[in-house]
This record gives C-alpha cells, structure tokens and sequence, in this order.
C-alpha cells in the first residue's frame, strides 16, 4: 500500500511555520539553568522522562480534536484504512460544506460516535476543561493557551475553511492543532506525532541556542527520539480517537512526571528566563 | 506464602453519624469523633491486591482519614502484578485525606488513586508521600493517579508516573533522581498563590488550578519532601474567595 | 510594500538597533514628549531580562501596565520578523485593553539586518549610533537602507570618539532613498524632529 501524506503537512511540521513556538524550551531552560543539562545525552535523557507521559497528553488531546472534526472514514472513503494513510489523491481533504456537518447519510443521532461531526457539534468547552485538569501548572496552562492562539491566527491564515471558530480565542494548543491538523489533510494519527514532533524539537532547539551544544548532534537526538516514541504517537492516537468517538474527554491520558512540573513553576517564576517556558 | 486480596473499606460521615465496614487487609479504626484510621493488617500490600476505600461525608460534616504506619507495597508472586488502592470520596463536607508514606519496594507495582467528587463549596485536603524503594534500593514503579471534580467540572486529572528501575522516568524528565515525591492537593479554596523553592534537599512548588484549589509538588530526598509536606499540611483558614477559571 | 496605518487603530512603530545604540532611551524620549497628547503603549524584547521594561518603568514614562515585556528564546531577531507571535499577542493585549493611538515596540539590540516584519509594525525607525562606527551608514543593510526613519544617536559623542557625524548622514542619505535620517543626541538635548515624524505617522489622513 502506498502511504499518502497531505503535503500541507509538512508546513504543520516546519517549525518556521510562525506560531511562536521558538520562545519556548519544552521546559529544558528550567534544567539548563540548573547545571542538569550539558550535552545531548541530556536531552535524550529530559525527552526520555516527557515524551511518553506529558508528551503523551497532549499528543492524545490534538489526535481527539482531529478526530472531533473528521468525517468518519468509512463514510468518505471505503476503501481508506482507519489512520486515513493511502487516501486517494489529489485532494483528500473534505470539502469545506463537508467539514461543517452536511449531512452524508447514515445516523443522525446527535453525540453519537457514528455522527456526522462538523465543528457545531463538538462542546470544545468540555475537551478545552479536560485539558486545563491534566495541566496542573498554572503557568503552563497559560503557555498552552499562548501557543493556541497563536496557531489560531496561523491556522485561520493557511485554512481559512478550518473550523476553528467554536474553539474560543485562547483555546488550548493541542486542540488548535488537532483542527488544523485535519484541514491540513491529516488524521489524528498525524496531530498525535506532530505534537510530539513539536515538543521534541523546542526542547532540541532550545539546547542548541543556551548551551551552544551542536546542532547535528541535536538533530540525532530529535530523529533518535521521534524514532524510539513512535509507539507514544500510536498510543496517543488510539486514546484521541477513542474519547472522541465516545465523545469523552475524560477517556484522554493523564500521565505526567514530578520534576519538570516543579521545575515548570519554577521557572515562571525566576529572572532572566531567556524562553517563556 | 499470602494471595493476593481484593478488598473494599468504607467510611460515611452523615447526619451526625459516623459508620464504617471493612474486613482485612484494610481494617478501619474510629480514632477521633470525626476521624478514622486505616491499618493495614497482615503485610503488603502484594502486587495483585486490589483494595478500595469508599468515603462519603455528608453536607456539614468532617472527616479526616489517616493511616497507621507506612504503607510498604512489595511485588506479588507473578512479575509485574500491579497492587492498587483506589480512594473514592464524595464530598459535601470537609474530607482529609492524609496517609503515611508509601514506600515502593524493588519489581513492585504500585497504582494509587483518588478520585473526589467535590459540591461547590465544599473542601478537600489530600497529603501524600511516596517513596521509591527502602534504603539501598531504587524503587519500583508507581502511576498515582489523582481526579477531581467540582460539582461535576473536572478540576484535576493527573498521573504522576515514577519508576527507579526506568532511566527516562528517574533523570532529569522524571524525578531527577529524587527518591521521593510529595503533594498536598487543597480543594474547594480559592486557587491560591504560586509559590516555590529549593535547596540541597527538595524542590518544591504550589500552583493554582484551573478552578478553587491548589497543588504542591515536592521532589527530593525523603527528609526533604517530609520536611515540606509538614510546613504545608495545615489547613489555609477556610476560603471566603471563590476560584475562578484562567481562560 | 505595506499601507498606510488605517484609522481607528493603533500606529504600531518599531524601534530597532544594535546593542547600546539607545533605543531604549529613545522610547523613554518619545513616551515623555507624546504621553500628553496621545495614548501609549509600549512593547520590549529584552534578550535576556526585563531590564528595559523595568527601565522604562521606573522611569516611570508611562502608566506601568502600559509597558509589557515579551521573551525572545535567544532569537530577538525572529520575534521581530520570523515569527512574530509573541509580539502581536502583546501588541494585541494592549490594544484590547487602553486601544492606545501609538504602539511602540522595541527589538531587542541585534544586529544591522534585524528588521521588523510589516506583519507586527506600520513603521519602524531604526537606530544606530556614533560610537558604534561612523562606517556603519555607509555599510547599509536593510535596517539603515530600509527603515522609515533612521536615528543616528549619540552625535554629541562624535568628536569623543572620531566620528564624522556629517559623512554618516551623507552616507544614510546615499542609501535611503530619500527617506529621512535624524541626528540626534537622545540623552542629552530634545528630539523634535523624531517627535514630529512619529506625530505625523499617527496623524496620517484615512
């Protein structure tokens, strides 16, 4: 079977997309600045700890919310296995009427996962609540919503058709990229690697420029990491597309780990911080 | 050599009255009017126990549950057994919830969780210390899961992950090596400041959430982490703020 | 290359230069000579603090809450241009909260290609100063060629140091097509010329 990538993809993945996300560390300043970080093995290390836990939340929170906004594969396009990889070219993103719910036949029966759900039907008050609950740290709720409204003015330049408008104006990231992920063409597999694609690569990024580490070797430590949390990305898309067809933000993942959390606050809190998280 | 257990304890605080059932491992103790304590009988708990603790304090009333000694969790006869210890409180009251640590011995697996289902207006304090393994070991794994509803608003839902034998979950994106980790969650307050600080010993933090209350996290030695769970274990004066959302 | 300011909406000016050059004291400058007649506010991008809004608000040129400072993640060059998220959320904060008639935003000190992206400013002046070499006009780039007004500070430090303030503004003139140059000592004499081109930018016709 061929795999098909939307090319619009790639522009999510690109991190000179401009959505703010070069003044923020992954929370790796924190540790820098604690004399815990001096070379990539340490950044392996930090990404070791919060791919698989935090990394894990949001990526299942994005890969819900493209879900939240996908037309039901087996619907659309019979012959498209469940990811949506080997979709039939050239286009194949919904058209704009589709995405807002037209109706396409089958059960109308509201909240139900056989749904048609265009973004009238999603209570993105409900999923933006559950994730604020598995983002304890006050100051890293704001940096999520930073970040979603950032990618909310982004998205709304690049798709214009993206239905992003029940989301709010400082919505949580995960889920701004979860919708954009889906206008881009891609499925909630691919929000769930782009979440972590993006973490893997602030906290590489930031290593490179406080620590003058060397860039080839941080570009090893982001494709070694991606590589060994793959089976991060898959999970999280099982557990995102499970609470979105159940439509219950309580079934996303919780895990976290302590120190980064501490360290997190910290951070907010101290001078001089060159990265706003 | 013990099996493992399944076994359920409950305690109910309601109209003035104060009732309790359970049957080993988890024995109830009325220790105080409006206190019990929970005493682990016969060792454990083993990888494969599942033990459950009910709690329901009524409008008005008070209920604070402690535990006798520390809690040490070991591994069962079968290699990955998960032991757990589910708390569910329904809360129309003031609940808290204040164990001794819990030490996670070497191969055990240890799956805590409370869950309270907080009315608006009523407060909730939990108070909890893990350790990872006795002395000379590196600990076992634990996932210690907290969820909180406010009158059916999802205040907190996390799970913190621990693992002395996982290199990732032990460095620097773990514990960084702390052999202990500690929270104070207060509930039904108003978020409260943020607030923080180390030294050779912990490293600790307080956040508001995103709704009345509060969480502090302590990472660090196990005198360390004690030490902060202590300066932080008494109650703010009852809050007359409410909480308010950070949209 | 970009529309004039559309009214009813904040002029939003950045201010852009090397190191030490004295933006800050510039914009210090401005707050004090406008803050009577027009509603301001201001944006920093420290690299590494918030010196320059602590600095600016002690001095205490404008309302504190009028004075927000924007992290930078070591790149005060791509909040500027590349990716100008962090800049436009305070831009925009502020607007929403004083809808203020001038927006100043000042880099953080770069170097002599760091411009301002037209996505985050209508106009941006760019500064540079006697000590820093009175080569520097001549060597161009895009932030002494480009710039909607070039400032070269610090002109009573000329003979100190052997610059030739006048080559200098022979030098800018040569490579900015006509757009205005000022020379100026921000620190110690008044800046009506700066003032007045600022002025004029916030009181362009519809």
């Amino acid at each position: 079977m061929t795999l098909v990538v939307a090319p619009e993809l790639w522009l999510l993945a690109d991190s000179r997309l401009p959505t703010g996300g070069h003044a923020h560390s992954g929370g790796i300043e924190a540790a820098v600045r604690r004399g815990l970080v001096t070379g990539p093995d340490d950044v392996a290390a930090w990404l070791a700890g919060r791919v698989p836990t935090a990394g894990l939340v949001t990526a299942a929170a994005a890969a819900a919310a493209c879900a939240l906004v996908t037309v039901p594969v087996e619907r659309r396009a019979p012959s498209v296995d469940l990811l949506g990889h080997g979709r039939p070219s050239p286009d194949p993103r919904p058209s704009p009427a589709t995405w807002r719910g037209a109706p396409t036949g089958g059960s109308t029966e509201r909240g139900g996962p056989s749904l048609e759900s265009g973004d009238g039907d999603v209570d993105w008050a409900r999923w933006d609540a559950a994730i604020s609950a598995r983002t304890p740290v006050a100051a890293l709720r704001d940096v999520s919503r930073q970040q979603g409204r950032a990618m909310l003015r982004t998205v709304r330049a690049a798709w214009p058709h993206a239905p992003v408008d029940g989301l709010g104006a400082r919505p949580h990231q995960a889920l701004v990229l979860g919708v954009a992920t889906r206008a881009a063409g891609g499925t909630p597999h691919d929000a769930a690697a782009l979440a972590v694609h993006h973490l893997t690569g602030q906290v590489c990024s930031a290593a490179v420029r406080l620590l003058g580490l060397d860039p080839l070797a941080l570009a090893g430590v982001h494709a070694r990491a991606l590589a060994a949390h793959g089976p991060v990305v898959g999970t999280a898309a099982e557990a995102g597309t499970a609470a979105a067809a159940a439509r219950d933000p309580d079934l996303l993942p919780t895990a976290t780990t302590p120190w980064p959390e501490v360290l997190a606050v910290l951070h907010a809190r101290s001078e001089g911080a060159l990265f706003a998280s | 050599m013990t099996t493992a257990s399944v076994a359920s304890a409950r305690v109910s605080v309601r109209d003035g009255r104060l009732t309790w059932a359970s049957t080993p491992p988890v024995v109830l103790r009325r220790t105080g009017p409006r206190q019990v304590h929970v005493i682990a009988v016969g060792g454990g708990p083993l990888g494969g126990d599942q033990l459950r603790l009910t709690v329901d304090v009524g409008p008005g009333e008070q209920l604070t549950v402690h535990s006798a000694a520390a809690t040490v969790v070991q591994p069962g006869r079968e290699p990955g057994a998960v032991a757990s210890f589910a708390v569910e409180a329904t809360v129309a009251g003031e609940f808290v919830w204040r164990p001794e640590p819990t030490v996670v011995c070497d191969r055990a697996v240890w799956a805590p969780s409370i869950s309270l289902h907080v009315a608006g207006g009523a407060r909730a304090q939990v108070l909890e210390q893990l350790v990872l393994g006795r002395a000379g070991q590196r600990g076992g794994r634990c996932s210690s899961s907290m969820s909180v509803a406010v009158d059916g608003r999802p205040l907190l839902a996390t799970t913190t992950v621990l693992d002395g034998a996982d290199p990732g979950l032990s460095g620097i994106g773990g514990t960084a090596g702390g052999r202990s980790v500690g929270t104070v969650l207060e509930v039904g307050d108003a978020p409260g400041t943020e607030d923080g600080g180390e030294d050779g010993d912990v490293t600790w933090a307080r956040t508001p959430l995103d709704g009345p209350g509060s969480l502090l996290s302590a990472v660090g030695t196990v005198r360390g982490v004690a030490r902060v769970l202590g300066a932080n274990a008494e109650r703010t004066p009852a809050g007359v703020a409410t909480g308010s959302g950070d949209r | 290359m970009h529309d004039h300011p559309k009214p009813g909406r904040a002029v939003r000016i950045g201010i852009g230069g090397p190191v030490g050059c004295g933006k800050t004291a510039l914009v210090a400058a401005l707050c004090r000579a406008l803050r009577d007649e027009l509603s301001v506010a201001v944006v920093t991008n420290d690299i590494y603090t918030t010196e320059d809004a602590d600095f600016l608000r002690r001095e205490a040129v404008l309302d504190a809450e009028r004075i927000v400072a924007v992290r930078t993640g070591c790149c005060p060059h791509t909040a500027i241009r590349d990716d100008v998220t962090a800049n436009l959320d305070a831009v925009e904060d502020l607007v929403e909260r004083f809808d203020p008639d001038l927006v100043l935003v000042e880099s953080g000190g770069d170097n002599l290609t760091a411009t301002f992206s037209y996505g985050l400013i209508d106009r941006q002046i760019f500064v540079v100063d006697t000590a820093g070499g009175d080569d520097v006009p001549r060597k161009g780039g895009p932030g002494v060629a480009g710039a909607d007004l070039l400032v070269i500070n610090k002109v009573d430090l000329g003979p100190l140091v052997g610059a030739d303030t006048e080559r200098m503004a022979a030098d800018a003139a040569a490579v900015r097509d006509g757009k205005p140059t000022a020379l100026v000592s921000v620190r110690t004499a008044p800046i009506p010329e700066v003032v007045d081109w600022v002025r004029a930018q916030v009181r362009v016709p519809a």
